[in-house]
């Protein structure tokens, strides 16, 4: 098994134990019982408070492009698990998993995101999280 | 969990192994922060971190000096609030909050910190994942606060509370040592600002003490008592309150930008919830 491989199944596993971090209105805003898989190119890495975010541009099956966006912590939670302010850019290509906006927006939490290969956040522990 | 982050940061530098191990080790470190829906009940077992260890370095009972870290998982005074009077249930219900059983969307919200006001005290107690650094002065204690860069000026100079002060954001407060226990007492704070982030109202009337307790090198114990007869028909007195030293970590600049969240709500909250899209 391929060291990411590995590392992302032991991540995963772990991420079951239970949820990471709370977040301001995740669960009221996003659908944390569904998951929606995308690829796409980043547009803007907003890494900033309160929240860091990633606008990125997915090609659907027609061909348009449809402008989405995902959210994650805050830039001290994410720094504490070893991200920069170039974990990301524009331009990169991603494999990004969300848990949607309840108001059907192209928009949502990050629940995962993979880049070259890498995953470079798990956050899969929010679907087991209380409900707010 | 400062120094297994600290770790973490260094491993994330040393390539793929050091990275996955890091990583492993950080969720670990981190899947304890299960914040405010928990509330004061216990985690599940499987999510219940292993009880820390108890530091036999030497320790000054009577310093506080050091950064800090809240590890209790309850962003509030505790789930257990006092029943409210008829003025403190209006305030309650008027507060829109996005955690705990009343969570709105953001956008539908108003949780004064969504526009950058001050955090105020003892709301900015409760956070899990920014520190707080405590310097002990001759005629003070300075508390100051990663998140908005603000702080707190505990006078320790025998001065007595104002009888009627004007309102701040942080409050007035003057401390004293009752045997091994720093107790605190403040007044004057701004009625705008919510006990936590479930959205329980108080008044400028106001006064809560704060008794902190240094059991060890790495820990103190906070009990907060809230007695605001405006608001609550009896003194909320929250449970033990977990601190852990943060250090060696440093403050880091961490403001709540009103530019910056402008750019957050037009591009992700608003949008998320059905408003204003872009």
């Amino acid at each position: 098994m391929r060291l990411a491989a590995y590392c992302a199944a032991v991540v995963g596993l772990l991420a079951l134990s239970g949820p990471l971090f709370a977040h301001h209105g995740s669960g009221v805003s996003y659908d944390l019982k569904k998951e929606v898989t995308l690829t796409g190119t980043i547009v803007e890495f907003d890494w900033k408070n309160p929240h860091v975010f990633v606008l990125f541009d997915v090609k659907n099956d027609k061909g348009a492009v449809e402008h989405w966006g995902g959210e994650t912590h805050t830039p001290a939670q994410l720094r504490a698990i070893g991200w920069t302010k170039d974990e990301l850019k524009p331009g990169d290509h991603i494999t990004i998993t969300l848990f949607p906006s309840r108001a059907g927006a192209d928009r949502g939490l990050i629940a995962k995101i993979v880049l070259n290969d890498k995953v470079i956040i798990d956050d899969g522990a929010i679907r087991n999280r209380p409900e707010e | 969990m400062a120094n297994r982050l600290m770790n973490y940061t260094r491993a994330y530098r040393w390539g793929s192994t050091g990275r996955c191990i890091a990583t492993i080790a950080a969720a670990l470190a981190l899947s304890s922060v299960a914040l405010a829906q928990t509330a004061d009940q216990p985690a599940p077992t499987r999510a219940r971190r292993p009880p820390d260890k108890v530091s036999t370095e030497p320790f000054d009972k009577h310093n506080l000096t050091a950064i800090w870290l809240l590890r209790t998982p309850f962003a509030g005074i505790s789930n257990t609030p006092p029943p409210m009077t008829a003025w403190g249930q209006m305030k309650f219900d008027a507060n829109k909050p996005s955690y705990g059983p009343r969570a709105v969307p953001p956008a539908e919200g108003n949780d004064v910190i969504g526009n950058c006001d001050p955090t105020g005290f003892p709301r900015n107690m409760f956070s899990p994942s920014r520190p707080v650094q405590f310097v002990q002065l001759p005629n003070e204690l300075l508390q100051v606060f990663q998140y908005h860069g603000v702080w707190r000026q505990i006078w320790t100079d025998g001065r007595e509370l104002p009888k009627d002060p004007d309102t701040s954001w942080y409050g007035t407060s003057v401390g004293k040592w009752d045997g091994d226990t720093f107790v605190v007492n403040t007044v004057g704070l701004d009625e705008r600002t919510w006990l936590d982030h479930f959205g329980y109202p108080h008044s400028g009337d106001m006064r809560v003490e704060e008794r902190y307790t240094r059991t060890d090198h790495d820990t103190f114990e906070l009990i907060l008592t809230v007695d605001d007869p405006k608001t609550y028909t009896k003194p909320w007195v929250s449970p033990k309150k977990i601190y852990k030293l943060a250090a060696p970590a440093a403050l880091e600049e961490d403001y709540c930008v009103p530019s910056e969240e402008q750019h957050f709500n037009s591009s992700m909250r608003n949008p998320a919830d059905g408003k204003n899209s872009q």
